[in-house]
């Protein structure tokens, strides 16, 4: 048997899936073949470092807290799967996101507070009276400013003098 | 009340069950029966039966105990409320761990973009995944060895494919048997098979520095 197929037979000898005669035939190939038996035989240390790696133990307190989890989603979904299942359908759940949209927007303009409400309303009575007495606030402004009451002199006295000119 | 009706079609669904002495006698399906009539404290024969070896398989995947905690326990949870529809055709442990390998699967595809973070001994140590070293011809430095080696084949591993990975860990790591194994992905002993041999070569190739240094 040539090296070639003994190295692909190598995996199933490990693990004794040959048969018989086979298995004679590989044996009598790797006494022989340094180089298969080297590799036969790094083969098996690596599956005697891989079985090595199993065999961790879970903590000590794992079935209480496995005991609570299965409580927990027990309950769930007991209470649950009715619920979902009536709202997961088109003709249910759209009305029912329409109708919830709706009462968010009724309880949110109903419950705002008073003063909150007066200003995002317009109101155009309190606007008016607001804006007046803004424009008299500047125009006395205005006329406090010694530039500005000197351009006013200028203008009323060029007025006058072409009130008398006629 | 419908409390009360539950507590008493529990209790006589406990009267017709035949009575042991101690539980952990109980088989997987006799205990299952015991679950389904009413008495989930009788789950907990289940778990602490494997426990451990899910617990091991799982940590093979995700290398993050507490991430192995949280998976295997999730995979209980699952199988306990799943238990009306486990038919009885696969042996219970080997649904178990079809449900436990999934989840793991699941949990490393959400988790492929970030950083694996490396693995402590000590921690290990501590929930039981490294034995404290009790071989007196032990020394630092073929532990060292010791720890290097298995940081380069849990990387070799996880360099794998998924389907080899598991194949691997299944078999090599967890010590089941192909046929177990089979049963557990649902598929053909000659897959399992290849899968191994696969597996097992990429491995080795991984390892041909690293193992010819040592001899």
């Amino acid at each position: 048997m040539k090296c070639g197929n003994v190295r692909k037979l190598l995996s199933d000898h490990l693990d004794d899936e040959l048969p018989a005669n086979v298995k004679v035939q590989v044996d009598e190939h790797l006494a022989a073949c340094p180089d298969c038996a080297n590799e036969h035989a790094r083969l098996a240390m690596l599956l005697e470092d891989l079985s090595r790696m199993g065999g961790a133990a879970a903590p000590w307190d794992f079935w209480p807290d496995v005991r609570k989890r299965v409580e927990v989603a027990a309950l769930r979904q007991r209470l649950w799967p009715r619920f979902v299942l009536i709202v997961r359908r088109p003709l249910v759940a759209i009305p029912a996101i329409a109708t919830a949209a709706a009462i968010a927007a009724l309880v949110t303009w109903t419950i705002l507070p008073p003063g909150t409400a007066r200003v995002a309303r317009t109101d155009r009575a309190y606007y008016a009276d607001y804006a007046r007495a803004y424009s008299h606030y500047r125009s006395q402004q205005l006329l406090a400013d010694p530039d500005v009451m000197a351009a006013a002199v200028e203008i009323a006295d060029s007025s006058m003098q072409e009130d008398v000119g006629e | 009340m419908r409390g009360s009706n539950w507590v008493r079609n529990a209790a006589s669904s406990l009267a017709r069950l035949p009575r042991h002495r101690n539980m952990d006698d109980l088989s997987d399906e006799a205990t299952i029966e015991r679950v389904r009539g009413g008495d989930p404290e009788a789950y907990s024969v289940l778990v602490r039966r494997y426990q451990d070896r899910l617990y091991s398989t799982v940590l093979s995947y995700v290398r993050s105990p507490e991430d192995a905690v949280d998976l295997t326990q999730e995979a209980f949870v699952k199988a306990y409320l799943n238990l009306q529809s486990y038919q009885g055709g696969a042996a219970f442990y080997t649904w178990l761990y079809r449900i436990a390998v999934n989840s793991a699967i699941d949990f490393i595809r959400r988790r492929s973009g970030k950083q694996i973070d490396s693995l402590d001994d000590e921690k290990y140590q501590e929930v039981g995944f490294e034995p404290a070293a009790t071989d007196e011809h032990s020394s630092p430095s073929r532990m060292l060895a010791r720890s290097e080696t298995r940081r380069m084949l849990r990387n070799a591993i996880d360099a794998l494919s998924e389907k080899l990975r598991t194949a691997i860990i299944l078999h090599d790591v967890e010590g089941l048997s192909q046929e177990e194994v089979a049963e557990i992905l649902r598929c053909p002993i000659g897959t399992v098979k290849s899968r191994v041999s696969r597996a097992r070569q990429e491995v080795r190739e991984a390892l041909a520095d690293y193992l010819e240094r040592g001899d």
